[in-house]
Order: C-alpha cells, then structure tokens, then sequence
C-alpha cells in the first residue's frame, strides 16, 4: 500500500501520531469496558469530501469503510493480539493446484444481495472482469496482471469474457494465473472481489448507489455532505464472522475541518459520544488530549504500523559500505520526535522490511547501534567504503504532503554530523511521483517515503520495493534496487503456496536485501484515532494500523 | 431602444471577457505537468493503465483540442468514453468531475444553496452594520463613539477572517457553547435550524466586511458633507435628515453599490476560507476539493462560474450606477 | 474615492510631517511600520544575537511527553525569546523576524508591480482617451472579473516547485492589483487633462511622456502613495491567507500565514505559537492601514479641512 494513506482512508490527515503517554504499550482498546450492542447509530466524521462504495475504483481495507456495503471472495482475520490471516468471507479460502497456477474457491451458500437476487460465482466474476473497464479503474489492481489474458482485456461491457476466470457452477469459481502465485487467496480479499450483479453496473456513479453483499446497503449519499448506510436485510449474519453489523444505521459526515473534529470528539457531546474520527489525530491533538482524562482514555492507537525509511538511490550510490554507513549515521529518535513529538506517539525504531502484525516476520537487526545513532562509525564505514572525507551534495528529494520536508530537516541534521552532506528538494506530489516512480532513471540520490503492505502478506512488503521490475513505470521501487539473485527468491517465494515455507523464504530475503542496505528503515509508524463515549468494540489489530470499523457499536 | 443596445453591449462584454478568463485559466491548468489521471489510475499504476485513463478522460487529445471540446460541450454536451460505459455530460457542460462521480454544473448547483445562504445573510449584516454605524459616525464626527468605531473598523480590517473564525469557533462554539459549529442545515428542512447554524459563519464573515464599509462609508459621508450643494441645501432651511437622507446618502451609495457588487459576487464565488473554516459544503469547499485531489476539470468549472458572478454583478453595479446617477446614464 | 484632488497647496513631505504631528493614531502605526520593518531588514542580525535561527531543531527544549514546548509561555526564556515551535524546537522568535522579511517583501514588492501598472495604465488611458481608454477599461474588467483568489489558490498547487514561490506570489499578487490603481489614476488624469498647464504643455509640443513625467506625475504623488499605502495590508494579507491555505510560501521559509495555520491546531496547549505571528499579521497590517488613513487625510484636501 502507498505511501499516502489518504488513498486509503479519504483523509489529508496530519502527520502520523502517537500514543498515551506513559506506557509503552499503547493502548489498542477503548477503555471503555462498555459492549457493544444491537442498535443505534454509528456516526464517522470523515475529512475528505467522498466516500467511495464502487469496489473497482477502490483501494479501501477490508476492515473500514467498504466492508459496510460489500464483502469479498475472502476475508481477514482481524482480532486484537492475532496476527492477520486469510479466513473464508463470501468463499473459502481457496485451494491450489497446478503448483500454484489454479485456484479455486467454494462459495457458502444461500448468500443474496440486498436486492434478494442470490449471489453467485457469475457476480464475482463480472465483479473482477468490470475492474478491467477503463471507465473503472482506479483501485487495486495486484490481480489484473496475474489472471491469464488481462494484459489485453478491457472490461466485460462490450460482451467480452475474461475466460480464465471460470464459473463451473453457481457455487464454484476457479482462477487460472500465469504464474505460480501463493499469495491468491490475499488477492482475493482486496476490493476488485466483491460481487456485482451480473450485467449491472456501468453507471459511472454505482457507488452511490452500490447493490449490497455486506450488512449494509446505501440508503442516501448526498454528494460532499453525507453519506447514509441502513441495514441490508438480505444479509446473512451467520455465515458472516468478519461483519458484527451492530448499529442499525452508520452515517458518515463530509468535508468536516480536520481540527474541529478533534475538538468536538474531545467535547464528546451529544451525537458526537456515537461518532469517531476517520483520520488519525495529529500531534498536536494529542497533546491537547493529554490534559483531558476522558479524551485520553477514548483514543486508541496503533502497535505499529506502516514502515517509514530513507531510500537510497541504490543507481547513484553503488558502493555497499557507504550505503551501510547510512543505517549508523541516521538519528532515528530526532526523526521520532520531527513526526510526532515523542518515540512513543511516533512509533517504534525499525530494523527489518516486513512490518510487524505480519504471519512470519522475524525480529532482527542487522545494525545495532543507539537509537539516536553512531556517527563515529558511519565516517568509520565511509572511510573503508573509500570516502573519508564523507559525501557531498547529495540530492534529497521529498514530497510536500505528510510533513515530509521537516523529518527530512531531522534527517539531513543528522546525517551531517556523519560528514555527509546532502541538499533538501521538495516536490509537489504528482512531481514527485513522476521522478521518483514513473523515471526510468532518476537524479536524485536519497528520498523519504512510508509503505504499509495492502494485504498482510511479507510479499506485499518486499516484492513492490525491492523487485528490478518494479522500477519505474509506475513501481514504488524507489530505491531502485536491482539484484538478479534477489529477483529469483522474490519469484519463488511468490509462487511457494505452502504460508509457512513463503513465510521462510520472505524473512531469509528480508535479511538479504537489508544486508545490501538499500534502504534505511526507520520508524514503524503509530496511528491514533479518538473515538466517542458511547462507541464500544473500537480496536486496533497488530496489522493494519487502522481500527476495525466493522466490529464497532453502539453502547447502550 | 437605447437601453436594449446598451444591454446587448454589455452582453457582448461579458461573454468576451468570460471566453478570455476560460482561456487564460485552461492554458495555466493545462500547461502545469500535473496529471489528473494519475488519480485514476489504481495501484499497481502501470505504464498501460495510465495510458488507457488517460485515454479515457480525454487527455490524450492535444490542448487546443481539449479546449475547443470544452467550449463545444456548453453547447452541445459532452461524451467521454464509449459504449456502455460511456459517461454523458448534458448540455451545457462545462466539464465532468471523475473523482466525485457528477457533472461540474450538477455539483455547482448542489453547493449554490449554501454559498449563497452565507453570502447573502452576511452582506445583508454587514451592509446594515457597516453603513448604518459608517453614517452615525460621519455625523457624529469627532465623538468618543467616532473615534470608537473608528479604532474598532481598523482592527476588523486588520484581522484576517480565519484568524477571527477560528478564534470565533473556539470561544462561541466549544468553550461557551453558545452556536452549534459548523455544518448546514438545508433551508427547506428547517428554517431555525439553518440560521442558528448560519449565525456563527456570519457574524465572521460580517466582521470582517463591515469594518470595510464603515470606512468607506464615513470617508464617503464626510466628503460628501463637505460639498457645496450640501451647504446650499442646509443654508435653505431644509431638515438635517431631508439633507443626510435624501441628498448625501444618495452620492454616498454610489462607491458604495461599486464596492458591494463586487465584494459580494466574490463572495458568492465561494467564500473560500469561512467555508473551510465551518465545513459548510458550498463552492469554496468544493474549490479546495479540487485543487486538493487535482480536479482540473471541477477547478475550471469552479473558477468559470466565480467569473461569471463577478462579471454578473459587475454589470449589475453598472445599470445601478444609471438608475442611481443620472449623470453616469447610459455613456 | 477622491475624484477631485486639486493642485496640492504644500509639498507632500511637509503635508505627511504635519500630520504625523497632529495624528496619534497615524504616528502609531508609523512607528510600528518602522518597527517591524526595520526587523524584517535586520532579521539575521537580530536572531544572531538571540543566539538562534529559524530552521535549527532545537528538540532539548520540547516536553517529551507532547512534543509541545517545555516551560510556562510556549517555552518563552533567554534563549527564545518568543519560545519556541511545537514538534520541532525552531525558535519563534526567528520565525516572526524572519516571516517579517517574508510579508514585508512580497507586500511591499506586490504593491510597487501594481502601482507602476496602474499609473502607467491608468494615466496612459486617462490622457490619451479614445479606443486605448476604451481597450484599458475593458481589461479592466476581465481583470477584475477574476476570481483571483480562485485563481491564485490553484495557480499554487499546481505549479511546480522549482518556480521560485516569492517571484511567483509577488508577479500574481502584484498583476492582479493594478485595476483599482489605475482607476484612480486615471479619474485624476481626466481631472488635470483639462487644467491650463497642461494644455499649454500640450500647445507647446511637448510628448505625451514628457506631459506626463513634467505636468501629471508630479500632482499624482498624493493619490498614488495613498492608495499604494492603502492597498499593503490588502496584499500582505494575502499572501498570509494563501500560505494559511497551504499554496504560499514552502517550508522551510518561514512566513506569518503558515506559522498560524499550524498554530490554530495549538492553541488550547500552547496559545503563544498563534499568539506571536498572529500579533505580527494583526500589526502590521493595523500600521499600514492607519498610516494610510493619515496620509489620505494629509494629502486629500477635501476631507482634511474639517480636522
């Protein structure tokens, strides 16, 4: 997933944030020990002025905001103190066969729409085959290149079929990929696997008025304003574990000013004790929370989260001990303290790829030193790489959203004192993204960036940073690392199918590229979000760093 | 006949000066490397898919041909894409907004209500406020209530509004809790409700204006106070507020209507900062929506019809100007 | 505004002096002007003695439990003098100095490109009449028929960052001021075109240049300075609304409108951070404002002679 969260969750929210203050372990639940039940309304204030209910065009969690209206072929697990993996959601969670090049899935049965027409293998199928329709792109798309035929396919509006998706019978779906790939059944989870009802859908605005698989259906989107969710009846609470659908109604509130949010979420008054907020609370937020014990006891942050590093252009700076010099000349805690005021509201110091909440990931590190950093022996390391009287002039280039030019401030700071040198360039977004994922080859030497995977797979950690493949052309391979050996262990950790060998091979490759140091890591980053008095059930898992809005409720 | 010739005129201005403003902005806009398919893109982003969004939205054309389809589609509407999928945009269109889903006129108008709930509620305020204390002060020269209003109007010029709207939301709204904080209640739905929620956004934008107007006003007063033919009518015996009322209120309007048109077709283009300010959902929200997600076609949009309501109150202020002075008629 | 201004009767420095004399109000904000002005010009000097500047971290002087200032007053102290800057240390009291270069620079600069438009514009349609009065009345309009704050907001966010920010507020801010200049200046030129010494300068053959620097100029200091005056707040503001908005000044730079638009998040835990640069907006557009009012009191006769 991006670097910019606010694909995500529709939010320009402020910099990343932080904890309680005090404990280390920050707070993942609402200490309201209230539960949560049957009934009422459930109010989200959101920033952005859109909330989208059109699965192709989305790139939403499973746990947020679309998991309302749709469901998918499958489904995360997503429990406090569990680590996330696959569970079955409309399908099961799929079985391989071909090495990995097949999968097929089994439908549960008796699922309907809101409009009581059953749900069969045919919607999911035309749901993946619209994703392809240029007039509907814009979501996530990890599947479109893996399915047989979907580089030349264009959407199923003109009457063409995507034929390696096969529907057997009406409970039955089965998947032909061009490759061995063990990480389907993730794939499966992502938005472009919700159904649509064969034949429906080529209105540019179905998602405001979207034909419903989840608990709820959309009863009225007023554009910019509000968008109101009541319940689907034809929704099948029992074969259902991932949705509670607690409130008989959800309402999501547009376009509200970041600051006033938090201010009314703080005031916790009348309709705002059953609302929360989508964005997370910026820092200075939280340190208005700090004098309100209310407040403070309704705000629920994150374990970890996304991984925020420094990419080091890996075509500019060739030599490995100079790279490596990096790891020890970065001031991890000033960097802490530039995001979010404190180590403990910004997140923990990071030493490995794989973000933490993921099945497999090992805690290592490769480079210890003080979390403040050694300066003494990066020049050590520069001076063996044969620079000894440092670096200079290296380009640094940052975008401007996401506070990126002052961490970049606490980077350059500390990097100095290493004898390295470098000058800041901030780009506006689009040109960022131009130089830094769209360039064939790129100017500048080192750049700030943040990745939290989108699906909690170690390949979605490594695979889209780290392949040769993914350099330019729209790649997030930004610190354009390219190692042939390193690309056959990508490849044939993908197409491992077995979770516990791939998990294996990812952390063996996670040591491996870390050891050529393209990249520095720097933060897991912490979220908090605040939440209303009478809001129950509102958690934070190990992965993904947001909360889970599908379990929330209302308490009585 | 002269009147409708003078019409037609100032017609045909108008339509000119709209058609350079279009340009100017979409050769800006246009020449920017700034890609608005890159949003609908998806990610993976791959060379292809860009190309086929692109291909989609009509970007592909080259600019002249882009523009010439853009004022073609106020005329006759626009179709982008083909086939099922394909997106109409019925006349006039001034463009489509890909990220929200809807015509630019459709979401112009869906915001049109709330704009001008403000603006006019405000200018209402701020007109009476502002030139009604501006009068009392001109006449009551030199006064401590002067030199009051006159230290108070310079502070209100100086404040910026956001400042005094975010001071205003803090105290009124959370610490006193006196007026609900932003939001908007439809007119039809109820009445009360849309001004109490109105009364707060107001009073700021009022603020602000009407130190402005006190100004001119006074300053407009005091010459006009000074001029012969105020003397004359004082020296025949006619009463003070014949004299105020009738003969140097009417000199004293013609700056005045001059300002206010303008002002409040600026206004009505979208109070940009009082609406991000109380989140209410009018054009200035839906402007900084647009530059925010690179809606480029939603920022045209927004920006042709701001235009237009300033050249429309532009002329307003001019046929007032005859109606008012009957030395300015029809030059 | 004044249509009519005669021939003035004394010098305009010997009127501005005079008035200052006599005007409280207009000598405060002359003096807050000089004030901050001469801090804008003297901001290295003066954050040198402070001992700080305005991008160094300073984290020591953070609480670090909020990230907010340690200490009574957002961190006010020897060292920092207006404390400092939540999250990152900076000092604020470099910030304001510096974030007056900043708004003194683009306002006054902003002004001086509208000013020299809209005498030249303006006096160039007033004195030579005709299809050029006809073709500046028009662009007048399309000029004021934009919505520039509109335009200026998106002309921020789309281009590029290697355009040099300043420039780009000064040339924008500026171009879009010279209407109501040259509305002014050119009702004073329909006024003088008629008077005697200019038609004799006409009759004895000198140019419409040579009319204009030897006859006009001279008796337009008095509405120029006073509308150049009037319109700084206008322009300094400005640029703080675009910057508060997030399309004026980047950071690094420091500028007043971004300083407050992080501010106002803040303000429960730490009021100085808005208390200081907003004071510095509020004051200097208060100075300029009320100096103005004294000059167009000095130097317009007809509302000077009832003082």
């Amino acid at each position: 997933m991006a670097k910019q969260v606010r694909k995500l969750i529709p939010v320009a929210a402020a910099v990343v944030l932080l904890a309680a203050c005090g404990a280390n372990d920050p707070k993942t639940t609402g200490a309201q020990t209230a539960k949560a039940e049957r009934g009422g309304t459930l109010r989200i204030l959101n920033e952005g002025q859109t909330v989208n209910y059109d699965p192709a065009k989305s790139g939403s969690l499973p746990i947020t905001s679309l998991g309302y209206v749709h469901r998918r072929l499958t489904g995360w697990l997503n429990a406090e103190g569990k680590e996330a993996s696959v569970v079955p959601d409309l399908g099961d969670v799929g079985k391989s066969s071909e090495g990995g090049k097949t999968w097929t899935f089994t439908l549960k049965d008796g699922q309907k729409f809101s409009d009581g027409t059953p749900i069969r293998s045919k919607d999911i199928k035309w749901g993946v085959e619209r994703t392809y329709a240029p007039a509907f792109s814009g979501g996530l798309g990890y599947h479109k290149q893996l399915l047989v035929g979907g580089a030349d396919y264009r959407g199923p509006f003109e009457g063409k079929s995507l034929d390696s998706i096969e529907t057997p019978d009406d409970k039955t779906i089965v998947f032909h990929l061009n490759r061995p790939y063990g990480d389907w059944p993730w794939i499966a989870s992502t938005p472009a696997f919700a159904p649509v009802p064969e034949g429906k859908g080529s209105e540019p605005d179905y998602g405001e008025h979207p034909v419903a698989s989840g608990p709820y259906q959309v009863a009225e989107y007023q554009r910019g304003v509000k968008v109101r969710l009541t319940r689907n009846a034809n929704w099948d609470k029992g074969s259902d574990d991932i949705r509670g659908g607690l409130p008989d109604e959800v309402v999501f509130q547009l376009g509200q000013d970041a600051s006033v949010v938090s201010q009314r979420l703080i005031a916790d008054s009348g309709d705002d004790k059953e609302a929360f907020g989508s964005s997370f609370a910026s820092p200075a937020q939280l340190a208005t929370l700090q004098g309100n014990a209310s407040a403070k006891s309704r705000l629920v942050t994150s374990k970890s989260g996304a991984l925020a590093y420094l990419a080091i252009n890996t075509q500019k700076i060739t030599n490995p001990k100079a790279r490596q010099a990096f790891q020890y000349a970065v001031d991890k805690t000033s960097y802490q303290i530039a995001s979010a005021g404190s180590a403990q509201l910004a997140g923990d110091a990071a030493t490995t790829l794989i973000t933490q909440g993921i099945a497999g990931r090992e805690q290592f590190d490769l480079y210890p030193t003080q979390p403040s950093g050694d300066p003494e022996k990066a020049k050590q390391l520069l001076a063996e790489g044969g620079f000894p009287n440092g670096l200079e002039n290296l380009d640094f280039v940052v975008a401007k959203s996401n506070d990126y030019p002052t961490k970049a401030q606490a980077i350059q700071a500390a990097l100095a004192k290493a004898n390295i040198k470098v000058n800041i360039r901030v780009l506006d977004t689009d040109a960022y993204e131009a130089e830094t994922n769209q360039a064939k080859d790129a100017a500048y030497d080192l750049t700030l960036s943040s990745w939290q995977p989108d699906f909690p797979s170690a390949n979605a950690n490594i695979q889209p940073l780290f392949a040769s493949s993914e350099i330019g052309g729209g790649g997030y391979n930004i610190s354009r690392y390219s190692n042939p050996d390193v690309d056959k262990l990508i490849e044939a950790a993908q197409s491992e199918v077995d979770p516990a060998a791939a998990a294996k091979k990812w952390a063996e490759l996670d040591k491996k590229i870390l050891a050529d140091s393209p990249v520095v890591p720097l933060i897991y980053t912490r979220n908090s979000f605040l939440h209303g008095s009478k809001v129950a059930n509102f958690f934070i898992a190990d992965f993904p760093s947001y909360p889970n809005y599908l379990q929330a409720g209302i308490a009585k | 006949m002269r009147t409708l010739r003078f019409v037609a005129g100032r017609l045909a201005g108008t339509l000119l000066v709209l058609l350079v403003v279009v340009f100017i902005t979409y050769v800006v806009f246009y020449l920017v490397p700034s890609d608005p398919a890159q949003l609908s893109c998806g990610r993976p982003c791959t060379e292809q898919n860009l190309a086929l969004a692109r291909e989609f939205m009509g970007l592909d054309d080259p600019a002249w041909r882009q523009f010439l389809d853009f004022l073609g589609g106020i005329v006759t509407g626009r179709t982008f894409g083909a086939g099922a999928t394909s997106i109409h945009c019925a006349a006039p269109c001034f463009g489509y907004s890909f990220q929200q889903n809807a015509d630019v006129v459709v979401l112009i108008s869906e915001r049109l209500p709330v704009t001008f709930s403000l603006g006019l509620g405000a200018a209402v305020l701020w007109l009476v406020t502002g030139v009604g204390a501006g009068v009392f002060s001109a006449l009551r020269r030199g006064t401590a209530w002067d030199r009051i209003t006159l230290a108070g109007s310079v502070a209100g010029v100086s404040a910026p509004v956001y400042l005094v709207g975010l001071l205003g939301i803090l105290v009124l709204g959370f610490t006193l809790d006196v007026v609900p904080v932003g939001g908007y209640v439809p007119f039809a739905e109820s009445p009360v409700d849309w001004a109490w929620h109105l009364v707060l956004p107001w009073l700021v934008l009022a603020f602000s204006h009407a130190a402005v107007y006190l100004r001119l006003t006074r300053s407009q007063m005091l010459e006009t106070l000074g001029e012969d033919y105020i003397r004359t009518a004082r020296a025949n015996g006619l009463r003070e507020s014949t004299v105020v009322g009738k003969h140097a209120l009417r000199n004293v309007l013609l700056p005045i209507v001059t300002v206010f048109g303008i002002d409040l077709g600026a206004l009505l283009g979208g109070a940009v900062i009082t609406e991000r300010v109380f989140s209410l959902p009018g054009l200035g929200g839906l402007l900084i929506d647009a530059v925010n997600q690179r809606d480029l076609p939603l920022l045209l949009g927004c920006t042709l019809f701001a235009a237009f309501l300033i050249v429309l109150a532009n002329v307003l202020v001019d046929l007032c100007y005859g109606v008012l002075d009957p030395r300015a008629r029809l030059t | 505004m004044s249509e009519n201004v005669g021939a003035p009767t004394r010098s305009v420095r010997a009127a501005v002096r005079a008035m200052l004399r006599r005007d409280r109000w207009a000598l405060a904000g002359a003096i807050t002007i000089a004030v901050l002005g001469l801090a804008a010009v003297a901001a290295d000097l003066l954050t040198a003695i402070e001992g700080q500047d305005p991008y160094s971290y300073r984290t020591e002087a953070l609480d670090p439990q909020t990230g907010g200032p340690a200490g009574v007053l957002g961190g006010v102290s020897g060292a920092h003098w207006f404390g400092v800057e939540p999250l990152t240390g900076r000092d604020l009291f470099a910030i304001v100095v510096h974030g007056a270069r900043t708004s003194f620079l683009i306002g006054l600069a902003a002004t001086v490109v509208s000013v020299v438009l809209g005498v030249l514009v303006g006096a160039g349609a007033g004195y030579l009449g005709g299809w050029v009065d006809r073709v500046v009345t028009w662009t007048a309009d399309v000029f004021l028929g934009f919505p520039y704050l509109v335009f200026m907001i998106a002309l921020g966010a789309v281009v590029p960052s290697n355009v040099s920010r300043p420039l780009m507020l000064i040339v924008v801010i500026g171009f879009f001021g010279w209407p109501s200049v040259a509305r002014i200046v050119r009702a004073q030129v329909l006024t003088l075109k008629k008077r005697n010494f200019v038609s004799a300068a006409r009759i004895l053959g000198a140019s419409p240049w040579q009319v204009f620097r030897a006859e006009l100029l001279p008796n337009l200091w008095a509405p120029i300075i006073v509308v150049a005056t009037l319109s700084i707040p206008g322009k300094i503001g400005l640029e703080a609304a675009l910057s508060f908005l997030g399309v004026g000044i980047p950071p690094p730079t420091p500028s007043w409108g971004r300083a407050i638009s992080t501010a106002v998040e803040w303000v429960a835990t730490d009021p100085m951070f808005l208390f200081f640069p907003g004071g510095a907006l509020f004051l200097a557009t208060w100075a300029f404002t009320v100096f103005g009012d004294g000059l167009r009191d000095a130097l317009d006769p007809k509302t000077d002679v009832r003082r």
